[in-house]
């Protein structure tokens, strides 16, 4: 009676399983992915830290600097 | 790559809330006036269609995943390596600068972040504790940590800061036992400059509260500064580590020669004053005879400015180019002549680490230490040359035979030519030969087979004047390791082995051309212009990660 819907149905089920579990693997190879890249790009975000330090450093001593000599001609990073 | 906008996702459509009445779900499609199977029959086929829409939107998912997003990312981790590359070199060159080693993983980050504080303190200024420590107690024991400071992660200040406000100086006595293996190559640095700190507290009246004690620091660090300095930057140099080839060292003299005689560097305003009787060109008579005088400006005239040239057209590509070419040229130079050493430093490989966008073309051509050594023996070339009447001219350039008798003649001329060339003074001095060689030759004409020019290295950028694209750098000769001169000297674009307009390459024509080939002066202008790009694959040679080896051109 409902063969007819339930055969095409199950066969639909089927191919969605298959379609579903494909995309999990997708998923979770692009998650490998993504965490390779974030901990390759730590020195990079490790540099960039370190040049901002040393940015705020150089700026601050320099402002220091600048106010205890003569307040002329701020020195730039 | 181009990124189209995604389409707006439609909404969801509301879920059905479970009933446990039949009759009172909606069903949306359903005719609900039908009898009952038809109905039936009329949701069997609606669930047949939803599942196929899931699987429809599935396999999309899957196949988007597979096709585009996962390649984009691995094209993404393959475009970025260069960046990776650059910030090795960043991290060695701050590590060295401050003395800290910066973790690779976050396991030690907790314990560095107590410690950073007193690092950067130590290294950078005492004025700067306060930058990074505002709550602790401004006193003599924050510029004198006591113990040694730790490795530490600047990076990891921001994170843990907030956590460990007041555990920088707390730590002193308790260090973990590991830092001891870290302390040692590390540490030293920072006991100097502890007791430089230290010198600076007791010299100065003591002073408790913190903008004294600063504005005192910053009083004394700039005296002391030079004393700090050189163990800083002699670490520096001396410890720095690079993956890539190192650049030579400026060239400058040992003695700053505009100031006057009597005054100690210090006090020299930088002003120099052209009126003077004495000028540092007048001083140098004395110490240099033979060669210095005919590098003399004239009177009167003020010292060139290395830096004057318009930068519009030089790029790292074409300096590196240049540098390639100089570097193939002092090949040739150091095969006839070991280069001999000036100052004591010239010919050395520096051991400052080159930043990382100069390296892809250190790593082509020859080895870029060769490039001051390319040019002392081009010195010396040129010495030999000028002293010995021009023989080793004669003897060398068995292929320009004729500029040699109209050297003299010529030499006036080169002098007031090349008066306004500026940059690289050794190679583009008036008393080089190979400058006299070249505008004798010109001067004979341009259509010589041999196609000299007139401007005398491979300064690529630099040479826009007279030389245009023509001839061949001074000491070429037939049977030396330089490349054939190129379409300018034929006049037509198919010249000679070129798979190109203008050339292979330098890395190629190195590694194709063998001994005999005459290089062309200008070539690596012509080299950088975007002809050349788009037919090889300089992308991995570009400085720039991103842009500069594309196909634009221009660069």
């Amino acid at each position: 009676m409902e063969n007819p819907h339930a055969e095409r149905q199950a066969v639909l089920l089927e191919r969605i399983v298959k379609n579903a579990d494909k995309c999990t693997e997708l998923i979770l190879e692009l998650n490998h992915c993504v965490e390779e890249i974030i901990r390759a790009n730590l020195p990079v975000k490790i540099a960039a830290d370190l040049a901002t330090k040393y940015r705020k450093n150089v700026q601050y001593n320099l402002e220091a600097t600048r106010e205890e000599s003569r307040p002329e001609d701020a020195g730039t990073f | 790559m181009q990124l189209k906008e995604p389409s707006p996702i439609p909404p969801n459509p509301p879920r059905w809330e479970p009933s446990a009445d039949p009759a009172s779900i909606p069903v949306p499609g359903l005719d609900t006036s039908a009898p009952v199977n038809d109905q039936i029959d009329q949701i069997e086929q609606l669930i047949t269609l939803k599942l196929q829409d899931i699987d429809a939107n599935f396999s999309k998912m899957q196949q988007v995943l597979s096709s585009r997003i996962l390649p984009a990312f691995k094209r993404y981790s393959v475009a970025t390596q260069p960046v990776r590359e650059a910030s090795k070199f960043w991290n060695s060159f701050y590590e060295q600068a401050a003395q800290v080693r910066i973790p690779t993983s976050d396991d030690y980050s907790s314990m560095y972040g107590q410690q950073e504080p007193e690092v950067t303190a130590n290294l950078e200024s005492e004025a700067s504790t306060s930058h990074f420590d505002p709550n602790q107690t401004p006193s003599e024991s924050s510029f004198l940590p006591g113990q040694a400071a730790v490795s530490s992660t600047p990076a990891t200040t921001s994170r843990h800061r907030s956590q460990n406000p007041h555990d920088s100086f707390t730590t002193q006595g308790s260090d973990p036992s590991w830092t001891a293996s870290l302390e040692s190559p590390l540490v030293r640095l920072d006991r100097e400059l502890q007791d430089f700190a230290r010198d600076d507290q007791q010299s100065l009246t003591g002073e408790s509260t913190f903008d004294d004690t600063a504005n005192q620091t910053i009083h004394a660090s700039p005296d002391k500064g030079k004393s700090r300095e050189p163990s800083l930057r002699q670490n520096v140099l001396r410890q720095a580590v690079s993956p890539l080839k190192f650049r030579p060292k400026p060239k400058t003299p040992l003695r700053n020669p505009y100031i006057p005689r009597g005054m100690a560097p210090k006090e020299w305003s930088g002003v120099v004053d052209l009126r003077a009787p004495q000028t540092p060109l007048q001083e140098n008579n004395d110490d240099d005879d033979d060669d210095d005088d005919l590098y003399m400006l004239p009177p009167g005239m003020s010292p060139p400015v290395t830096m004057a040239l318009p930068t519009l057209g030089r790029t790292p590509r074409k300096e590196a180019a240049a540098r390639i070419g100089r570097d193939l040229v002092g090949d040739a130079a150091r095969s006839r002549y070991p280069p001999p050493r000036i100052g004591g430093g010239e010919s050395s490989v520096s051991t400052a680490p080159t930043p990382p966008s100069l390296s892809r073309y250190a790593r082509q051509g020859t080895a870029s230490a060769s490039e001051s050594a390319s040019i002392s023996g081009m010195d010396s070339l040129m010495r030999r040359v000028e002293a010995s009447g021009y023989q080793y001219a004669q003897e060398e350039s068995s292929a320009m035979p004729m500029p040699i008798p109209e050297y003299d003649p010529r030499n006036a001329s080169m002098e007031s030519m090349s008066s306004d060339e500026d940059e690289d003074e050794l190679v583009h001095n008036t008393a080089h030969p190979s400058a006299a060689f070249l505008l004798a030759s010109r001067q004979r004409g341009r259509h010589d087979d041999d196609s000299f020019g007139s401007s005398s290295s491979g300064e690529s950028a630099d040479d826009d004047d007279d030389v245009g694209a023509e001839a061949v750098h001074p000491f070429a000769r037939a049977g030396e390791a330089f490349d054939d001169s190129f379409d300018d000297d034929d006049g037509d674009v198919g010249a000679q082995e070129e798979q190109t307009l203008f050339g292979v390459p330098p890395a190629q024509r190195e590694s194709a051309g063998g001994p005999g080939r005459i290089r062309m002066l200008g070539d690596d202008l012509m080299l950088d212009t975007g002809v050349i790009g788009q037919q090889l694959d300089r992308v991995e040679q570009s400085p720039t990660p991103w842009g500069g080896g594309q196909r634009h051109g221009s660069s």
